[in-house]
C-alpha cells in the first residue's frame, strides 16, 4: 500500500505532469469562481485536450480541474454573496456577512484552509477505502451491478431539485437518449431511423456540454441586463480586503477541529452516494454544524463554524465521489461521469480490475489529487487578486467563447460534425427543459446509468437462464434493490409532506 | 397559470412520446431468446412515460381548475427577449452547419463577433475590442489544439 502510493507519487514527479496539474487547478478555480461555470463544465471542455496526452498527464489535468472547480466557488460566495458553484451555497451564508463586517480576508483565509483540509480528508478516505472495496467488488456479477444502477437511478430522480414526477420524466428521457444506437449484447439497432451516424449512439461529451453549456448561453440571451449582475458598490467591495497570514488564530483553529472532521466525513459519505454531490453535502453539513453548535444564532451572521462546515464538506465530497467511479466504474454525478469518459479515452475501464491491471496509474491519480490540493491552497493564497479580477470578465464575452470551445470539444471527440450537431440538439433540449422546469441532472444520469442497468439486467438474465431469483437472493444485489425501494418510499413520503402543488421548484 | 399550462402541454408531449416508444419497441428484433430482448427497455420506458405523463396531466388539470376560481398568479416578472434568443440559436445553427465547409477559424470569428454584439448591453459595446477577441480566440484555439494537442479541426477554405 505505502509502496504503491510512493510509486504513485514517483509517477507524477515529472515537470510536465506537475505543470498539467497546476494548469488544471488554475483553470478549475477560475471556472469555479465565475457563477454559471462549474467544475463539470471545466472537465467537459478540457476532456478533448486529454486525447493527445498520456493517461497520467490527462488524468492529472482533469483532477486539477475537478479540485480547482470545487474550490473556486468560495471566492464569489464570500465576496459577492453569489456562490460560484452550487456546492458553495452555504459558504455565502456566513462568508458574505463576514465581508460586510470588513472581514473578507479572514473569511477567504478560513474558506481556503478548510477547503484544503476537507479535501485532504476526502482524499485520504479515498486512498484507504477504494482498494479494499475494489477487491471486494471483484465478486460482483451482473446482478449486483444492475441493483446498484437501479439504486443510483432512484436516488438521482428523486433527489433532484423540483418535483419527483418531473425528475422521473427527466431520468426516463435520459435513458431514452442512451438507447439510441446499438443495444448492448445483441447490437440490435434502436431509434436509428436509418441514419448511419446514429448507429453508434450519442456520445456523452456533446450531451453534457449541450445540456449544461449551450443551453446556458441560450438562456443568457433572454435578457441583456441579467448578464451584468454586479453593481458598482459590490465591485468596490471586492477590492476592499486584505489577507494577513491564514486570517485566523491557532486557538480559533483548535475549536473547529471536531467540526472539520464531522463535516468532512459527511462530505465524503454523501459524495460516495450516487446523485448526491458537493451541493447536498454542503447543505447537510451546514445544517448539522448548526444543530451541534453551542450558539446556533451566530450562523448566518458570519459564523466561522458555518464557513468551516460548508467549505470542508464540499471539498471532502471529491474523494468520496471518486470511490464508486474507481471501484465499480459507476459514476455518481456529472463530473465523475466526465472523468469516466476521460479514463475510457485511454482504454481504461474503471472498475475492480483497474486496480489489478493499472494499479500504478490509480495511485498516480491519487497522488495527483494530493498535489492538486496543495497547489490549490498555494494559488488561492498567492493569487487571490488574479482570480478576483477574472470575476470581472463580462458574460457577453465569456459565453460565446465557451460556445466555441464546446464546438472544438464536440468535434475533436470523433472528428465528425455529427457530434457538433448533437451538441445543438441537446442544447435546445436542455433549454426547453429549463424553460418547462424539468431538472436536467437526471437526464444526464439516466443517459449514463441506463445502458449500465440494461446491459447488466440482460447479462444477468442470460446467466440465470431467464430467472430473476438471483437478483433477489444474492445478498449485495438484494441490499441495493432494498435500498432502492427504501429511497422511493422516503422520496414519496417527503413528496406527500411537501405540497404537491409546489412542483418544479426553480432553483 | 402559464406554468400549469406548460406542465399540461409537456405532459401531452411525453404521453405521445411514450405511446410512440411503446409501439416502436415491438419492431426491435430479438434474436436471442433468453431473458429480455433489446425491445424490453424501450417498452418499459415507453410505459413509464405514459404513466408519468398521465399523472402530470391529471394533477395539472386539477390545479388549473383550482386556479380558475382564485386570482391568476403573477407571471414571470422579467421580460424575455424572444428575438434575441432566436437570433442566438440561429447564429449557432449557421455556425455549426457551415463549420465543415468554411472552416473553424473563419466561422468562429464570425460567430464570436455576432454573439458578442448580440449579448452585450448597448453601452458596453466596444466593436474594436470585440473584433480583436473574435480573431485572437479562434486563431489561438486552433494553434493550441491542432499544433499543440494534435487534434483535428475543420480547416475549410483556409486549408
Amino acid at each position: 500500500m505505502i509502496e504503491l502510493l510512493v510509486n504513485g507519487f514517483l509517477g507524477i514527479m515529472s515537470i510536465d505532469t506537475i505543470l498539467f496539474i497546476g494548469v488544471g487547478v488554475f483553470i478549475g478555480i477560475v471556472f469555479g469562481a465565475i457563477p454559471g461555470l462549474t467544475a463539470t463544465m471545466a472537465v467537459a471542455l478540457f476532456l478533448p485536450v486529454t486525447y493527445g496526452l498520456s493517461p497520467i498527464n490527462g488524468m492529472s489535468l482533469l483532477m486539477g480541474l475537478y479540485l480547482g472547480g470545487i474550490s473556486g466557488g468560495l471566492i464569489p460566495a464570500i465576496l459577492l454573496n453569489m456562490p460560484g458553484t452550487p456546492s458553495s451555497i452555504t459558504t455565502a451564508f456566513d462568508g458574505y456577512p463576514m465581508t460586510q463586517k470588513g472581514q473578507a480576508g479572514k473569511a477567504l483565509g478560513i474558506g481556503i484552509v478548510f477547503s484544503f483540509l476537507g479535501g485532504l480528508i476526502g482524499i485520504l478516505v479515498l486512498i484507504f477505502v477504494a482498494p479494499p472495496l475494489a477487491e471486494f467488488s471483484l465478486r460482483f456479477a451482473a446482478f449486483e451491478y444492475f441493483a446498484i444502477a437501479i439504486f443510483s437511478l432512484t436516488m438521482i430522480a428523486g433527489l433532484s431539485e423540483g418535483s419527483l414526477l418531473k425528475g422521473l420524466i427527466s431520468a426516463s428521457l435520459g435513458i431514452t437518449i442512451g438507447m439510441v444506437g446499438m443495444a448492448p449484447i445483441d447490437s440490435a439497432q434502436r431509434f436509428t431511423f436509418g441514419i448511419s451516424d446514429l448507429t453508434s449512439g450519442f456520445a456523452l461529451l456533446p450531451a453534457l456540454i449541450g445540456f449544461y453549456a449551450v443551453s446556458e448561453v441560450f438562456k443568457s440571451s433572454e435578457s441583456r441586463e441579467l448578464l451584468d449582475m454586479k453593481d458598482d458598490s459590490e465591485a468596490g467591495k471586492i477590492r476592499n480586503y486584505t489577507m494577513k497570514g491564514f486570517g485566523f488564530t491557532f486557538k480559533e483553529f483548535v475549536v473547529q477541529i471536531a467540526n472539520l472532521f464531522r463535516s468532512s466525513m459527511i462530505g465524503t459519505g454523501i459524495g460516495m452516494l450516487p446523485g448526491l454531490g458537493g451541493t447536498t453535502a454542503n447543505i447537510i453539513s451546514y445544517g448539522t454544524a448548526k444543530s451541534q453548535s453551542k450558539n446556533p444564532k451566530e450562523f448566518g451572521k458570519g459564523s466561522m463554524s458555518g464557513l468551516v462546515a460548508s467549505e470542508s464538506s464540499n471539498n471532502a465530497s471529491i474523494g468520496g465521489a471518486l470511490i464508486p467511479l474507481f471501484t465499480l466504474g459507476i459514476p455518481g454525478d456529472t463530473v465523475t461521469a466526465m472523468l469516466l469518459g476521460g479514463l475510457m479515452i485511454h482504454g481504461l475501464q474503471p472498475g475492480p480490475l483497474l486496480f489489478q491491471n493499472n494499479g500504478e496509474l490509480i495511485y498516480s491519480i491519487f497522488a495527483a489529487l494530493f498535489l492538486a490540493n496543495i497547489i490549490m491552497i498555494i494559488y488561492q493564497f498567492s493569487n487571490m487578486k488574479v482570480f478576483v479580477k477574472l470575476l470581472n470578465i463580462p458574460k457577453h464575452i465569456l459565453f460565446p467563447i465557451i460556445i466555441t470551445l464546446c464546438v472544438v470539444g464536440a468535434f475533436a471527440l470523433n472528428n465528425r460534425v455529427f457530434d457538433v450537431y448533437s451538441l445543438i440538439i441537446f442544447g435546445l433540449m436542455g433549454y426547453a427543459l429549463m424553460k418547462l422546469k424539468f431538472p436536467v441532472p437526471p437526464v444526464i444520469m439516466g443517459f449514463i446509468l441506463g445502458p449500465i442497468m440494461e446491459q447488466n439486467l440482460r447479462r444477468g438474465l442470460m446467466m440465470s437462464r431467464g430467472s430473476i431469483t438471483p437478483f433477489l437472493t444474492r445478498p449485495i444485489s438484494a441490499v441495493f434493490l432494498g435500498l432502492a425501494v427504501l429511497s422511493i418510499i422516503i422520496i414519496l413520503y417527503r413528496g406527500r409532506n411537501k405540497s404537491y402543488g409546489n412542483m418544479g421548484g426553480n432553483r | 397559470m402559464r406554468k400549469a399550462r406548460q406542465d399540461f402541454f409537456s405532459g401531452l408531449f411525453f404521453l405521445a412520446f411514450g405511446i410512440y416508444m411503446y409501439v416502436y419497441s415491438f419492431n426491435i428484433p430479438n434474436p436471442i431468446k433468453i431473458g429480455v430482448g433489446a425491445g424490453f427497455l424501450p417498452r418499459l420506458i415507453g410505459a413509464v412515460f405514459v404513466i408519468l405523463s398521465i399523472i402530470l396531466i391529471v394533477s395539472t388539470k386539477i390545479k388549473m381548475q383550482k386556479m380558475l376560481d382564485s386570482e391568476d398568479e403573477q407571471d414571470t416578472k422579467n421580460e424575455i427577449n424572444k428575438k434575441s434568443v432566436l437570433l442566438s440559436i440561429g447564429a449557432l445553427l449557421i455556425y455549426v452547419l457551415l463549420l465543415k465547409l468554411v472552416g473553424f477559424i473563419i466561422m468562429s470569428t464570425l460567430y464570436l463577433f455576432f454573439a458578442f454584439n448580440l449579448l452585450s448591453p448597448k453601452e458596453e459595446r466596444n466593436l474594436l475590442l470585440f473584433a480583436i477577441i473574435s480573431v485572437v480566440i479562434p486563431v489561438s484555439v486552433y494553434l493550441l489544439f491542432v499544433k499543440g494537442f494534435d487534434l483535428i479541426l475543420p480547416s475549410g477554405i483556409l486549408g
